[in-house]
């Protein structure tokens, strides 16, 4: 792309156009290539993964937990930046990628949450200890369910992306500072629940680092897919009813 | 530069004005904080060793809830007049008009935290160890950034149907950094700990005071055009 | 065990509920499109 001036412009202009006609594109080839990970990575965590020697069972559920986790930060991204363009840009289309991503982000955040629970209880014990990250992912829950719940509840007459596009943005700022204040909040008072090492990278034996690599491409991918065809149905709503208002319009002018 | 800081003192001075013509409202949200301070005993019926570990959770608990209170019914109070729509008209600069409101918040805030603050440390024994200067910085410090966040999500809020209530839903979750700051800084204090950790608390709430007074005061702007 | 199992049928379950939940409003879309297809076609004939 030859870069003179006024192309830049022109490509931020229709930058949602080109994504959004990118990702209707490689819609189908997304959807069969993530229900092909998925089965994938079933098959790893079923048979090929070798049991965590500590943990035994319950350790499996890592390679779900880990990716939920990352895809709800990637939403919530996808959230922050969706905002910064509508407000730039001020296209329908923007607020659309925004609503979409919240909505499928706090799905992946509720099930974070719900297999942090299920792992926690047979290792520690306990369904709910106060450690960094299953703190800051609840606190990131309340965030965007907040975001949705403002969505639900504007006001007929505000300009409801607006309003939600700077929450959005307010949210996202804040999300680094609260996950390092809850991180050095625990370093200073550890959790009384003695933690089994469970980052990535800490030592973790080959295949289970490929079962979680491949588990966060699926992942991902599911993601991808879901976001482009909700944010496809979104846009498929907004011009139906786009189009029975004009239709509605039409007739009651028809009608002296 | 010098016009805009008048500006934004015409509006602290006009909210103050109009609140201290009915001061029954700071006062009041100080009597709701003070309350809250004293159930806190009965709910979580400390032990004299626990008293001061609970302390700070009821200060702290006290100071959100009555702070979003006043928050909600200051812009409630606003779109009433359509005094709003009146300023809007003017030429203010949006972010100018939010100094203006986080300062006269601020104001209030520190009003309520200078009663609910000694109320606590008497109630719950607490002790800074003759730090004095200490937790009162920290406790402007978070006091000032919650009255920036608040400030901003009140203007969000009055935009719903569920204001007051979506009002705490939207606060609290991104005031936890504030929280924790004051909170775990001001056990520092009270524990006679090590003063670093107690400058890094402190720092937090800097940060965060800067970082958010900013992104709040540009931000504001696409909340009240209307 | 039980929590491993558990963990992943409710993975299961929130994908298949949220797709299920986009295929029913799939269907309302086309439920609309149908309905304001015939009364485009309605018109058309009106005018006609």
């Amino acid at each position: 792309m030859k870069l003179w001036p006024g192309s830049w412009s022109a490509l931020w202009a229709t930058l949602d156009g080109r994504i959004y006609h990118g990702m209707t594109a490689v819609r189908p080839w997304i959807g069969w290539l993530a229900v092909g990970l998925m089965v994938l990575v079933f098959a790893l965590v079923f048979w090929w993964v070798p049991l965590e020697a500590i943990q035994g069972y319950p350790q499996k559920i890592f390679y779900i937990h880990v990716p939920s986790a990352w895809i709800t930060y990637a939403a919530f991204f996808v959230v922050f930046v969706a905002s910064i363009f509508y407000l730039w840009q001020r296209t329908r289309l923007w607020d659309v990628f925004a609503r979409c991503a919240a909505e499928i982000g706090f799905l992946f955040c509720t099930l974070a949450l719900a297999t942090g629970m299920l792992w926690g209880k047979p290792i520690w014990g306990t369904f709910w200890t106060w450690d960094a990250r299953l703190t800051s992912t609840l606190i990131l829950w309340f965030i965007y369910g907040g975001y949705l719940l403002l969505r639900a509840f504007a006001r007929a007459d505000t300009d409801t992306a607006r309003i939600a596009a700077i929450v959005g943005i307010v949210g996202f700022v804040d999300v680094p500072i609260i996950h390092m204040s809850v991180v050095w909040w625990r370093t200073l008072h550890p959790s009384p629940v003695v933690m089994i090492p469970d980052d990535p990278g800490g030592g973790l034996p080959p295949e289970m680092l490929v079962t979680l690599f491949v588990s966060l491409a699926a992942f991902s991918l599911v993601f991808a897919w879901l976001l482009i065809q909700r944010v496809w149905q979104e846009r498929t709503a907004e011009n139906l009813a786009l189009l029975e208002t004009l239709l509605d319009r039409r007739s009651a002018e028809a009608r002296p | 530069m010098r016009e805009g800081l008048r500006s934004a003192w015409a509006i602290v001075a006009k909210d103050l004005r109009l609140e201290i013509r009915r001061v029954e409202s700071l006062g009041t949200m100080t009597v709701f904080g003070v309350l809250v301070v004293v159930i806190f005993v009965f709910a979580g019926d400390p032990s004299p060793a626990d008293l001061a570990r609970l302390g700070p959770g009821a200060l702290w608990v006290a100071f959100l809830f009555a702070g979003a209170l006043g928050f909600g019914r200051w812009f409630a109070q606003e779109e009433r007049n359509a005094a709003l729509h009146g300023m809007l008209l003017t030429p203010v600069d949006r972010g100018v008009m939010f100094l203006g409101k986080w300062a006269g918040a601020s104001a209030f805030l520190l009003g309520l935290v200078a009663v609910l603050a000694p109320v606590a440390l008497t109630l719950y024994r607490l002790d800074p160890h003759g730090a004095w200067a200490e937790l009162a910085l920290l406790f402007a410090v978070v006091t000032v950034g919650y009255a920036a966040l608040g400030t901003f999500f009140a203007a969000v809020a009055a935009r719903t149907t569920a204001g007051e209530l979506l009002l705490p839903v939207l606060l609290f979750p991104l005031a936890v950094p504030l929280v924790l700051a004051g909170a775990e800084g001001g056990q520092v204090l009270f524990e006679g700990g090590a003063m670093a950790e107690y400058w890094d608390w402190l720092s937090l709430a800097v940060a965060f005071d800067v970082i958010f007074g900013t992104v709040c005061a540009m931000g504001f702007e696409y909340v009240i055009e209307d | 065990m039980t929590y491993y199992l558990t963990a992943y049928a409710l993975f299961w379950a929130a994908l298949f509920g949220y797709l299920m939940g986009l295929s029913s409003r799939q269907a309302k879309l086309n439920e609309r499109a149908a309905r304001l297809r015939e009364r485009l076609a309605s018109r058309g004939e009106e005018t006609t």
